[in-house]
């Protein structure tokens, strides 16, 4: 999804967290660096590290080359019926869904994931972590949703319902049903498939976060009973076997096993109907609506949308190397003037991937653009199945041609489909895995395909109101603000998506901090290198639930060089990377300068400084990064013009940016051009306020 | 016909020597203002940014190095708030002197419309003569701006956050304009009535000017409105042109200071022609 921080929220957060936070945060660098031999990480700071999984036991990496893309453990056969009904708001459901015990050893019980119970009333985990305030929207007090179990029995017809049980494996709140266990009387044996006959009934929330209804629009997600993946020993570094099955989390998304879904969806006449996967066909239902037929192989998950409101795009995307995708776009009848752009978003979207990352497996994608009310709704990932959303964008105002928010949203969610999609990290546990690299794939295709949308608007009642005066304000250069010591110093980016502290610190360090961490992991390999460890890690992982440790394994075979120093300092630790040019100073008397370089951060990168002279010549000053300062003393003529510490280009997670180039001559326009520019809004603000009472 | 008349007259007015010398006081009070808040504003980004290229991207206007470093590095909340404080402080400055100043630049106003009184007392004196009354015409015209804006803000504030629509956004926030400049205006009715009368009472100035509004009450609020388009157009070509402006080297600096004081100037005489409109809709009416 997107928890894209808005430009102004970001800008908010920036102005007051300083204020609020001041005095408490320990200054960069004032830990002395000793000078001496060994491991950088551990020389200047040997506190411990954030704890991860081991890499991947071989054996489970996907194999390739067999007759499915996914080695398809689970599979649903389901058939839903939607009551759009005023005060009902509901779909009723029956599924069959198989399991097949991946693992070397007998499983005597099932964990299925009851998500729409997070919004059951104010004592879920959910409710409690999010305090009814997450993705702009509040709770409405009619807003509740649920899912009821009402039948579950094995296939030869063992009643299953009277077993079934609540838990809770992450915080122990009695009141959360999100997770449910039923014991087995008969073993599956390793191998062996079970099948399970359920009916259910979801009451779908008001659009609050994620899934639910905001009039006649309809998001349906997380709506049926899904199993939790059983990880056998070894699977993602573990241990020991067992379920992995997770509460839903304020800030948590998803992890689940490859299958197949068949789903056959049943509507009144009137709604316009999008799902993940193929539509095979349609058909008048006895009751007077439509019955709609999916079939999806090698996803995880199923989600569809019903509104009488969609008018529908489609195109056909024909690529050398992949089958033909039909792409869809479903988008509010209000918004019918976006279409096109909606559709052209997507398909540059799906070209980038497939020249950047790799092939893209699916016939279809559809993108959705939810209701105005059901904002929550929007900038959403599902297999094959993405919303955008003008009210995520500007409020109910069609987004301006320069505006790229559109876009964003479009090219974040559509690359979802990879991270959360086919690499399927465990996005409970390593939230990184997917927001974070699909950050850092946005930021690359956003300056590929979009670099002349700049602008960012602030909107008022339906109307793009005022361009924002900032030169460069697509959102891609604040992300820096993650680098800086008011989210490194909080602690290391790797943890549970319900662990981190403090408001922002998940969307910081799920989305801003990795892309910052993988950038800088791109100057350090280099950009052709950087680009060939993405491609390498989705094609080794596709369908392969990988750990972080997999994936800096793959970086480190890609480059050809052991990186795990540079992955413990910046993904495992809450040390800040900052260096700067100290001082240039002249020693006229031995016709030499001193460049002082200086860490200011307890974080080591190699530095390769560069000094260009009045003449245009250029000298490289190269340094290792240890000492917390270095001296270099080179001829004093011809005069030093400037000196650049990352001439190439700058890693976004050095924290400030100011002390990152050294001119001879401090320059005055741009200073000047600020304070009379702020001299004349504090004027015209004064006229304003003051103008009533003169 | 008074309508037109009023407007006419409040232009004239506007223009002629009297009122031009109170708006060059309105404006010389502001402009010293706002050079010593450049000033501090300006050392500061200068020191932060010496000898750093980021000082030269601040030529193209507010860059995100700039600030994000500027926001985040240690000392930085200090920084944030003294530039705040100085600005409320100037501001709060303003504000109380333009309420000073305000005797002054009603009686060159109320002289010129006609009211057949004719003073030749200085500026400064003529300020000072009216520092009382016009204190206490402010202070009333505080309390009910302050109580009706805050109630109509409230209700805004509640529409928005309930998503009440388009509709509302509109229509609420062009309530919100028209009623407080319909106080404000009332308030400028009450100063003439001091300068005029020389009755020093401002609740008598009040009843007076809130008796006029409701008598007139037509032309009073379409000449309310015509006032409040011409303010906001004339805010708008100031910044529009201003912004037209390329800031990015020490000349064009210079020419958008110029330009931009040049729309402060027009902003201040729109309140003053305003001021003079209503006067002379006051005393045209009798
Ligand atoms: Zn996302």
């Amino acid at each position: 999804m997107t928890t894209r921080t808005s430009l102004i929220a970001l800008l908010a957060a920036a102005v007051f967290l300083p204020v609020l936070t001041t005095a408490a945060q320990p200054r960069p660098g004032d830990a002395p660096a000793p000078a001496v031999q060994g491991p950088p990480v551990d020389r200047i700071d040997p506190r411990p590290l954030a704890p991860i999984a081991p890499s991947s036991d071989p054996k489970f990496r996907p194999k390739r080359g067999g007759e499915t893309l996914s080695d398809r453990v689970v599979s649903y056969t389901m058939k839903a019926t939607l009551d759009p009904a005023k005060g009902v708001k509901s779909v009723t459901g029956t599924e069959r869904v198989t399991w097949r015990n991946p693992g070397d050893s007998p499983v005597s019980e099932l964990q299925f994931h009851l998500y729409l119970n997070a919004f059951r009333d104010k004592n879920s985990t959910f409710m409690k972590e999010s305090g009814g305030r997450l993705r702009r929207d509040d709770m409405p007090e009619d807003g509740w949703g649920q899912i009821d179990v009402t039948a579950m029995a094995t296939a030869d017809g063992e009643d299953l319902l009277p077993k079934l049980e609540y838990i809770q494996p992450d915080d122990g709140n009695a009141e959360d049903r999100t997770v449910a266990r039923v014991p087995l009387s008969k073993p599956v044996m390793p191998g062996e498939t079970i099948a399970l006959d359920i009916a259910f009934v979801s009451k779908l929330p008001r659009i609050f976060a994620r899934t639910g209804f905001a009039g006649n629009f309809f998001l349906v997600g997380q709506w049926y009973p899904k199993l939790g993946v059983y990880e056998p020993k070894g699977m993602r570094g573990r241990a020991e076997a067992g379920w992995n099955c997770h509460q839903f989390h304020a800030n948590s998304e998803f992890y689940a096993d490859f299958g197949v879904f068949d789903v056959e969806l049943t509507v009144p006449q009137g709604f316009t109907v999008g799902a993940t996967g193929a539509l095979l066909g349609g058909r008048p239902s006895e009751d007077g609506g439509v019955t709609y037929h999916y079939r999806q192989a090698d996803v995880h998950d199923f989600v569809w949308t019903a509104d009488d409101n969609f008018v529908t795009g489609e195109r056909t995307v024909s690529i050398e190397g992949m089958p033909d995708v039909k792409v869809i776009a479903l988008v509010q009848a209000e918004h019918a003037a976006t279409l096109e752009r909606h559709l052209d978003a997507t398909e540059n979207s799906l070209r980038w991937f497939h020249a950047n990352v790799g092939p893209y497996p699916y016939e279809t994608i559809t993108t959705v653009d939810p209701q105005d009310d059901g904002g929550g709704a929007g900038g959403m990932e599902y297999p094959t199945l993405i919303t955008a959303g003008i009210n995520t964008t500007s409020a109910g105002t069609l987004p301006a041609d320069d505006d790229p928010l559109l876009e964003v949203v479009i090219f974040h969610e559509f690359g979802h489909q990879y991270w959360y999609g086919m690499v399927a990290s465990n996005e409970f546990e390593e939230p990184w895995m997917d927001e974070g690299i699909n950050s850092y794939t946005e930021s690359l295709g956003m300056a590929d395909l979009w670099p002349a949308k700049r602008a960012a608007w602030i909107a008022y009642g339906g109307v793009n109101l005022f361009r924002l005066p900032l030169d460069n304000p697509t959102l891609g250069p604040f992300s820096r603000f993650a680098s800086t010591q008011f989210v490194v110093r909080r602690g290391p980016m790797i943890g549970t998506s319900w662990g981190y502290k403090g408001g922002q610190s998940y969307s910081f360090n799920a989305y801003q901090r990795p892309e910052n961490a993988l950038q800088t992991l791109g100057v350090l390999i280099g950009e052709e290198k950087m680009a060939e460890v993405v491609r390498a890690y989705f094609a080794r992982w596709k369908f392969g639930h990988p750990t972080s440790q997999d994936f800096f394994d793959v970086a480190s075979e890609v480059s050809g060089q052991n990186l795990q120093w540079y992955f413990d300092q910046a993904f495992r630790s809450d040390r800040l990377l900052d260096y700067g040019v100290q001082s240039v100073r002249t020693r006229e008397e031995e016709e030499i300068a001193e460049v002082i370089l200086e860490r200011t951060g307890d974080a080591v990168f190699p530095i390769q400084a560069l000094v260009t002279r009045d003449d245009g010549s250029t000298e490289s000053l190269e340094w290792d990064g240890l000492s917390s300062q270095q001296i270099f003393r080179i001829a004093q003529l011809p005069e030093i013009r400037r000196v650049d510490v990352y001439p190439n280009r700058t890693p976004k997670l050095d924290a400030y940016a100011t002390n990152n180039t050294w001119l001879s001559h401090s320059d005055r326009a741009g200073p000047a051009r600020i304070a009379t520019d702020a001299a004349l809004f504090f004027e015209h603000l004064t006229l304003l306020l003051a103008g009533v009472v003169s | 016909m008074k309508l037109p008349i009023a407007i006419a007259r409040g232009i004239s007015a506007s223009v002629a020597p009297g009122p031009l010398v109170a708006l060059g006081w309105m404006y010389g009070l502001l402009a010293a203002l706002a050079l010593a808040f450049t000033v501090f504003v300006y050392l500061l980004i200068a020191s932060g940014v010496a000898n750093s290229a980021v000082g030269s991207q601040l030529r193209k206007g507010i860059s995100a190095d700039w600030l994000v470093d500027t926001l985040t590095q240690p000392g930085a909340g200090s920084k944030f708030m003294s530039v705040l404080f100085l600005a409320v402080a100037l501001a709060l400055v303003y504000a109380v002197a333009s309420v000073a100043l305000s005797g002054g630049v009603v009686s060159r106003i109320v002289d010129r419309v006609g009211s057949g009184r004719a003073v030749n007392d200085p500026f400064v004196a003529e300020c000072g003569r009216y520092a009382g009354p016009m204190l206490r015409v402010a202070i009333v015209e505080f309390l009910f701006l302050g109580l009706t804006g805050g109630a109509l803000v409230i209700v805004w504030i509640v529409g928005m956050i309930g998503n009440a629509g388009n509709a509302f956004a509109w229509t609420s926030v062009t309530v919100i304009a028209v009623v407080l400049s319909a106080i404000a205006a009332t308030a400028d009715v009450a100063r003439v009535h001091v300068v005029a009368t020389g009755d020093r009472s401002a609740i008598a100035a009040w009843r007076d000017a809130i008796s006029h509004a409701v008598r007139r009450a037509p032309s009073f609020v379409l000449l309310v409105v015509f006032n409040l388009v011409v303010a906001l157009v004339v805010a708008w070509i100031a910044v529009t042109i201003h912004s037209t402006i390329s800031r990015e080297t020490g000349s064009g600096v210079i020419l958008g200071l110029v330009v931009g004081q040049i729309g402060i100037i027009g902003r201040i005489w729109a309140r003053i022609a305003a001021l003079a409109s209503q006067a002379s809709l006051r005393i045209v009416s009798g």
